[in-house]
C-alpha cells in the first residue's frame, strides 16, 4: 500500500511539473492542468476498483499481460538480454517486464504508468490544438474530451497496450508539427526529433502491427502535401526518411513479427507456411467481411441497444447508462467533425489531411480485420477519438460558406 | 445561444436520433449451430466414450467456441481430444497449461473451468461460418447409475442456458451389447419436437430437428443391469418404478417452459424477420435516395458545367491594343486560375518601378549583384490611383527601405527562416491575396443565373458530402459513398466559380492570348495592349503571365530605352539570370510560409 501511495504522488507530482511547464507557455491554461490533474485521479480510483478482486485474477488482456510481464521480469531477473527476451503477444509486455524487474511486480503500478501516460498524451493532445492556433477554449476542450471520456478511462487504466499507443501516436503528430512550423529549430533538434519519429514509429509498430501503415502513410500524405503546398526541401527529406525508415521496419519487424500477431485470429499451429499463408488468411477475412456492415460496427458500434450487453459492464444500469451517453456523444462528435473535415479538404490544409489520412487508415484496417464484436469495435476505436477530436468544429466551415452564398461578389 | 445555433444543434440532434434509430435496426450474428452429433457408448464398467461434433454455422466472434459438458458430482471426466477444423483439415488442440501464456496460446487450444454442474470447454483458434467446426472426445467414468432392476443413463446433452439455435441434433447411444428392445426404455426431455428409437436391439437413436433458446436436450435411457456388469452398483434397490413414475410425471406435465421457449422463439424470429425486412427496405430506400442524390448532384454539375462552357465561345476582340489592362496581379490570378504568391508580388513590384513609386537600385551595375534591389522611385504623388494590392506592396516596400535602406530580395531568406518573421510574411501575403480577390471580384461580379447556379451547387455539394459521410455508415451501404466524391466536387467547383464567369473567362482568353504574344520568337509590340510598351510594364506583365523565359523577350525588354529600368549593356543571359534568382527567391519565400498559422 505505501508503495502505491509513492507511485501516485509521483505521478500527481509529475503531471504538476508538466503542468507548470505548459502553464508558462499558456497562461491561461491552469484551470486545464487542474482538470488534468482530477483526471489523473479519476483513473487511479478507477484502478482500485477494477482491482478490488485482487489484480491476479481481474481483466481480460489486461490480465494476460499482467502475466507475461511477470514471466518476462524472471527472464531479466535470471539474467536475459533484453533484445533476447521472450515475449508473447505484444512488445507492450516487454516494457512492463521492464518495469516489474526493477521495482517489482506491481500490476496497480503499471496501471498507474497507464494513467499517467493517458494524461500526457492529453497535454500533448492540446499542445497541438494550441500549435494549430484553435483557441484556448477549443483546445482545452479537446483534451478535456479526451482525458474525461469514461471509455477511454477504461482503456488507459487497465495494463493493456492502449495508453502507450495513444501516447506514441500522439507524440509522433505533435514532433511532426513541431518541426513544420518551428522555422528556428537547430539544424541537431531537427535531427533528433526526426529520429525519435522514426523511434517510435518502430515502437508503434510493435505495439500493433498495423500501426506502421497508418501512421507512416499519414505522415507521408502530411509531408507530401506538405511540399506541394510550401516547396520547402526539407518535408521532402523528413518524407524520405519516414519512407526509408517505414521499409526498414517493415522488412524486419512487421514480416518478422506477423507469424504472432495478436490481432489476426489465426490458428497457425502446425505447416506454418510464413508470409504467404497470412497475406492468404488477411484476403479471406477481408473477403469475408461486407464491408459496409463492418465500417458500421468499427464506428458505430456498440449500438445502444447492445450497450446492455457488454459483458465487463452487463447488470450495470449506470455504467450502461454512461456507455450510452458517449456512444450518442461520439455519434455528435462524428456528425461534426464532418464539417471539420471538408474545411480541412477545402483549405488544403496539410497537417489536418495527413491526420485525416491517418484515420481513414486506421478505420478501415480495423473495421476490415478485426473481430466482429461490439466490445472489440469500441476498443479499437479509441484510438482514433483524439484525431477527431481535432476536427470537431462547424463553425469555420458554416461561417465561410455563409459569407459565400451572402454576396454577390466573388470575395 | 444565437437561435441560428440552436436550430443547428436541433437539427444535429434529429440527425442522431435518426442515426441512433437506425442502429438500432441493425441485425446482430446469432451464433448457431446446424450440425450437433453426439456418439455415446456405454462401456460395461459404467463408463462413457463421448464423441461430440459441433458445426457452427455462424459465430458472433470468431476466436472461440464454447461446449458445456455436463458432469455429475460422483463422476470423472476426462478430456481425450480436441480437434478443429482448419484450412488444411483437421487439426488437433492442445490443453491451456496454467500459466502458459505464449504465442500459440489461442492458436489451436482449449480451456477446461469446472462448474457446479457442468465442464465449461473453450476452444481457441481461428473460426468462420465456413471453418467452425470442432469435435470433442471424451470419457465419464461412473456414468451409468446400476440399480437392483435396472441400469440408468441420464446425460444433459444440451443445456437449458445455451443461447444458441440448434439445428439437426443426433444423438446415438450404443449399448454394451444387444438386449431385447421391449427392455430399453429410452426418454427424451426438453424439446417438444424431437424423436427417439432403437436400433438392432442395440443403438438409442435421438432426433430433433432444431432447438430454440431455454429448450435444452436431456436423455435418459433404462436398459438391462446385467448389461454393464462390470460397473459397480449405484443402490441395491430397484429404480425402474420409480423411473417410469418420474416419465409419466414429466409426460402429463403442462411443459410450459418448453411452449415458452417456443412462443419466445416464434416472437422472436418475427421480430428479426421484421427488423430485417425494416432493414432490407431501408437499406433499399437509403441506396435509392443516395443513387439520386448522386445523380441529381451529378446533373447540376453537368448544367453548371454547360453554364459555364457557354462563356468560353464568346468572340475576342481582334484589336489587343485598345483593351482596359488588369493590374499584374490580376492578370496573374487569372491566368493561374486564382493564385498569386511570390510571383504576382514581384510582379507587382514591377508595376510599381514602371510607375515610377519605386526605383531599381544600383541598375547602373547591376551585373555586380545578383538579385533586382528595389528602393523609393521618383514619383511620390501619393494622390495617384493604385490597385488596392499595389497600395499595400508598395507600403511593405517603403517600410523596408525605411529600415534597411533598399529592399533586397535576399531579406526573405532570412525572413522566411524565422518564425516570428515568417508569420508576418504569412500575414502580408494573405492580405495581399485577400486584396487581389477583393479587388478583381468588383470587376467580376456574379451574374444572375451563375449566382443561383452557384449557390444551388454550394449548397447541394455540402449536402452531398455531408449525407456521403453519414448515410452510408449509418445504413451499412455502398451507394452512399457515391455522394462523397460528387458532394466534393460541387463545392469545390462551386468555391471557384470566379475562373468561370463571363468576365474570367474572356479575361483567361486574352491574356491566354497576350501571352502567346509574349512567347513568340519575334514580337511586335504593336499589337499589344498600349500600357505595354515600356521595358518595365512589359517585364512586369511577362512575370505575371510566366513568360519571362522567353529570350526574345528579354531582348525586346532590352532594347526599349526606359529609364525606370536601367538595364544598360547588359546582355540577355545576364539579365534572364538575374531575373531567374530574384523570381526564385520570391517564389520560395512566399511559398513555404503558407502554412504558417
Amino acid at each position: 500500500m505505501l508503495e502505491n501511495i509513492i507511485w501516485i504522488l509521483v505521478f500527481i507530482g509529475l503531471t504538476a511539473l508538466i503542468g507548470v511547464h505548459f502553464v508558462k507557455k499558456n497562461p491561461k491554461m491552469l484551470w486545464f492542468v487542474i482538470s488534468a490533474e482530477i483526471a489523473l485521479i479519476c483513473r487511479i480510483v478507477l484502478i482500485y476498483a477494477i482491482y478490488s478482486n485482487g489484480t491476479e485474477t481481474s481483466g481480460t488482456d489486461g490480465l494476460i499481460y499482467h502475466l507475461v510481464a511477470k514471466d518476462i521480469a524472471i527472464q531479466i531477473k535470471s539474467g536475459v538480454p533484453i533484445w533476447d527476451l521472450d515475449y508473447k503477444f505484444t512488445w507492450y509486455t516487454v516494457l512492463i517486464g521492464i518495469q516489474y524487474a526493477i521495482f517489482g511486480v506491481n500490476r496497480y503500478a503499471a496501471s498507474f504508468f497507464n494513467a499517467f501516460f493517458s494524461v500526457l498524451t492529453g497535454f500533448f493532445l492540446t499542445d497541438i490544438a494550441l500549435n494549430l492556433k484553435f483557441s484556448y477554449k477549443k483546445s482545452a476542450f479537446i483534451g478535456l474530451a479526451f482525458l474525461f471520456m469514461p471509455s477511454m478511462m477504461v482503456w488507459t487504466t487497465d495494463t493493456r497496450k492502449e495508453s502507450l499507443t495513444f501516447l506514441v501516436s500522439v507524440v509522433i503528430w505533435h514532433l511532426t508539427l513541431l518541426l513544420l512550423k518551428d522555422r528556428e529549430m537547430p539544424r541537431h533538434k531537427q535531427i533528433i526529433n526526426i529520429v525519435i519519429i522514426c523511434l517510435l514509429l518502430w515502437i508503434s509498430t510493435l505495439l500493433r502491427l498495423y500501426m506502421l501503415v497508418t501512421l507512416s502513410g499519414g505522415l507521408l500524405v502530411c509531408l507530401l502535401f506538405h511540399y506541394l503546398k510550401t516547396k520547402r526541401k526539407f518535408s521532402l527529406i523528413f518524407g524520405a526518411i519516414v519512407l526509408v525508415f517505414s521499409i526498414i521496419i517493415g522488412i524486419t519487424t512487421v514480416i518478422s513479427n506477423m507469424q504472432n500477431y495478436h490481432a489476426l485470429p489465426k490458428a497457425e499451429i502446425e505447416d506454418a507456411e510464413g508470409i504467404e499463408d497470412e497475406v492468404d488468411s488477411i484476403i479471406t477475412i477481408i473477403l469475408s467481411k461486407d464491408i459496409p456492415r463492418a465500417i458500421n460496427g468499427f464506428l458505430t458500434r456498440p449500438h445502444l441497444e447492445e450497450a446492455a450487453n457488454i459483458t465487463d459492464i452487463s447488470g450495470n444500469f449506470a455504467l450502461v447508462a454512461l456507455v450510452q451517453t458517449e456512444m450518442i456523444l461520439w455519434y455528435l462528435l462524428m456528425i461534426i467533425a464532418v464539417f471539420g473535415i471538408l474545411d480541412a479538404l477545402l483549405k488544403w490544409d496539410p497537417y489536418l489531411l495527413g491526420i485525416l489520412a491517418f484515420i481513414v487508415s486506421y478505420g478501415l484496417i480495423n473495421s476490415l480485420l478485426s473481430e466482429e464484436v461490439a466490445d472489440t469495435y469500441y476498443r479499437y476505436r479509441a484510438a482514433i477519438v483524439a484525431p477527431v477530436l481535432l476536427f470537431a468544429d462547424w463553425r469555420p466551415l458554416f461561417n465561410h460558406v455563409k459569407s459565400v452564398l451572402s454576396r454577390r461578389t466573388l470575395y | 445561444m444565437a437561435v441560428k445555433n440552436k436550430l443547428f444543434f436541433l437539427i444535429l440532434f434529429l440527425i442522431l436520433l435518426a442515426v441512433s434509430g437506425v442502429s438500432s435496426f441493425a441485425l446482430e450474428t446469432e451464433a448457431s449451430i446446424s450440425n450437433y452429433d453426439v456418439t455415446v457408448r456405454i462401456n460395461t464398467d459404467g463408463s462413457l466414450d463421448i464423441t461430440e461434433n459441433i458445426r457452427y454455422s455462424s459465430l458472433s466472434g470468431y476466436n472461440n467456441v464454447m461446449v458445456l459438458i455436463d458432469k455429475k458430482e460422483w463422476e470423472e471426466i476426462e478430456i481425450k481430444n480436441v480437434y478443429m477444423l482448419d484450412t488444411k483439415g483437421y487439426i488437433k488442440c492442445t490443453e491451456l497449461s496454467e500459466g502458459q501464456w505464449d504465442v500459440n496460446a489461442f492458436m489451436g487450444t482449449y480451456s477446461l473451468i469446472d462448474e457446479t454442474d457442468a465442464i465449461r470447454l473453450k476452444v481457441y483458434g481461428r473460426f468462420s461460418s465456413q471453418k467452425g467446426t470442432i469435435v470433442v472426445q471424451y470419457t465419464v467414468k461412473n456414468a451409468i447409475l446400476r440399480y437392483n432392476d435396472v441400469a440408468e443413463y441420464s446425460r444433459t446433452h444440451i443445456f437449458k442456458n445455451q443461447n444458441n439455435y440448434i439445428s439437426d441434433i443426433d444423438i446415438l447411444v450404443y449399448l454394451p451389447m444387444e438386449s431385447e428392445a421391449g427392455s430399453i426404455k429410452p426418454f427424451l426431455h426438453g424439446v417438444l419436437l424431437g424423436n427417439k428409437n432403437i436400433q438392432e436391439n442395440r443403438v438409442v437413436v435421438f432426433r430433433a430437428d432444431n432447438i430454440v433458446p431455454k429448450e435444452y436436450v436431456d436423455i435418459r435411457i433404462a436398459f438391462p443391469e446385467q448389461l454393464v456388469f462390470n460397473a459397480p452398483f449405484t443402490s441395491l434397490q430397484n429404480r425402474m418404478s420409480d423411473i417410469l413414475e418420474e416419465e409419466e410425471e414429466y409426460n402429463l406435465s403442462d411443459k410450459q417452459d418448453l411452449v415458452r421457449a417456443r412462443e419466445n422463439a416464434a416472437k422472436e424470429a418475427g421480430r428479426r424477420a421484421l427488423l430485417e425486412k425494416i432493414v432490407l427496405r431501408t437499406k433499399i430506400i437509403s441506396s435509392i435516395a443516395s443513387i439520386l442524390a448522386t445523380t441529381l448532384g451529378l446533373y447540376i454539375f453537368l448544367r453548371f458545367m454547360a453554364k459555364i462552357r457557354q462563356f468560353k465561345k464568346l468572340p475576342l476582340p481582334e484589336d489587343l491594343s485598345q483593351i482596359e489592362l488588369l493590374t499584374p496581379a490580376e492578370a496573374r490570378f487569372v491566368i493561374s486560375g486564382g493564385r498569386t504568391g511570390g510571383r504576382s508580388i514581384l510582379a507587382s513590384i514591377l508595376h510599381l518601378v514602371a510607375a515610377g513609386f519605386l526605383g531599381i537600385k544600383n541598375g547602373d551595375s547591376l551585373e555586380s549583384t545578383d538579385v533586382l534591389t528595389f528602393c523609393t522611385g521618383s514619383n511620390d504623388n501619393t494622390n495617384t490611383a493604385l490597385s488596392l494590392p499595389e497600395k499595400y506592396v508598395l507600403d511593405w516596400i517603403y517600410e523596408i527601405v525605411k529600415i534597411h535602406g533598399e529592399c533586397n530580395p535576399k531579406l526573405l531568406r532570412e525572413q522566411v527562416s524565422k518564425t516570428d518573421s515568417s508569420k508576418k510574411l504569412k500575414l502580408f501575403l494573405d492580405e495581399y491575396e485577400r486584396l487581389v480577390l477583393r479587388e478583381y471580384s468588383h470587376k467580376n461580379l456574379l451574374e444572375n443565373t451563375l449566382l443561383y447556379w452557384r449557390n444551388i451547387s454550394l449548397t447541394v455539394g455540402m449536402l452531398l458530402f455531408l449525407s456521403g459521410c453519414i448515410v452510408p455508415v449509418a445504413f451499412s451501404i455502398w451507394a452512399g459513398y457515391a455522394m462523397i466524391p460528387v458532394g466534393l466536387i460541387l463545392v469545390v467547383y462551386s468555391l471557384r466559380i470566379h475562373k468561370f464567369t463571363e468576365f474570367s473567362s474572356t479575361q483567361y482568353r486574352l491574356w491566354k492570348e497576350i501571352k502567346n504574344q509574349l512567347l513568340r520568337s519575334s514580337i511586335d509590340l504593336s499589337k499589344l495592349p498600349q500600357g505595354l510598351n515600356d521595358a518595365a510594364n512589359l517585364l512586369s506583365y511577362s512575370i505575371a503571365l510566366r513568360a519571362e523565359k522567353n529570350p526574345e523577350l528579354i531582348k525586346t525588354i532590352l532594347n526599349i530605352n526606359d529609364q525606370k529600368l536601367p538595364l544598360n549593356d547588359m546582355s540577355v543571359k545576364e539579365f534572364s539570370e538575374i531575373l531567374n534568382q530574384t523570381l526564385q527567391i520570391f517564389d520560395k519565400a512566399f511559398s513555404s510560409v503558407r502554412d504558417v498559422n
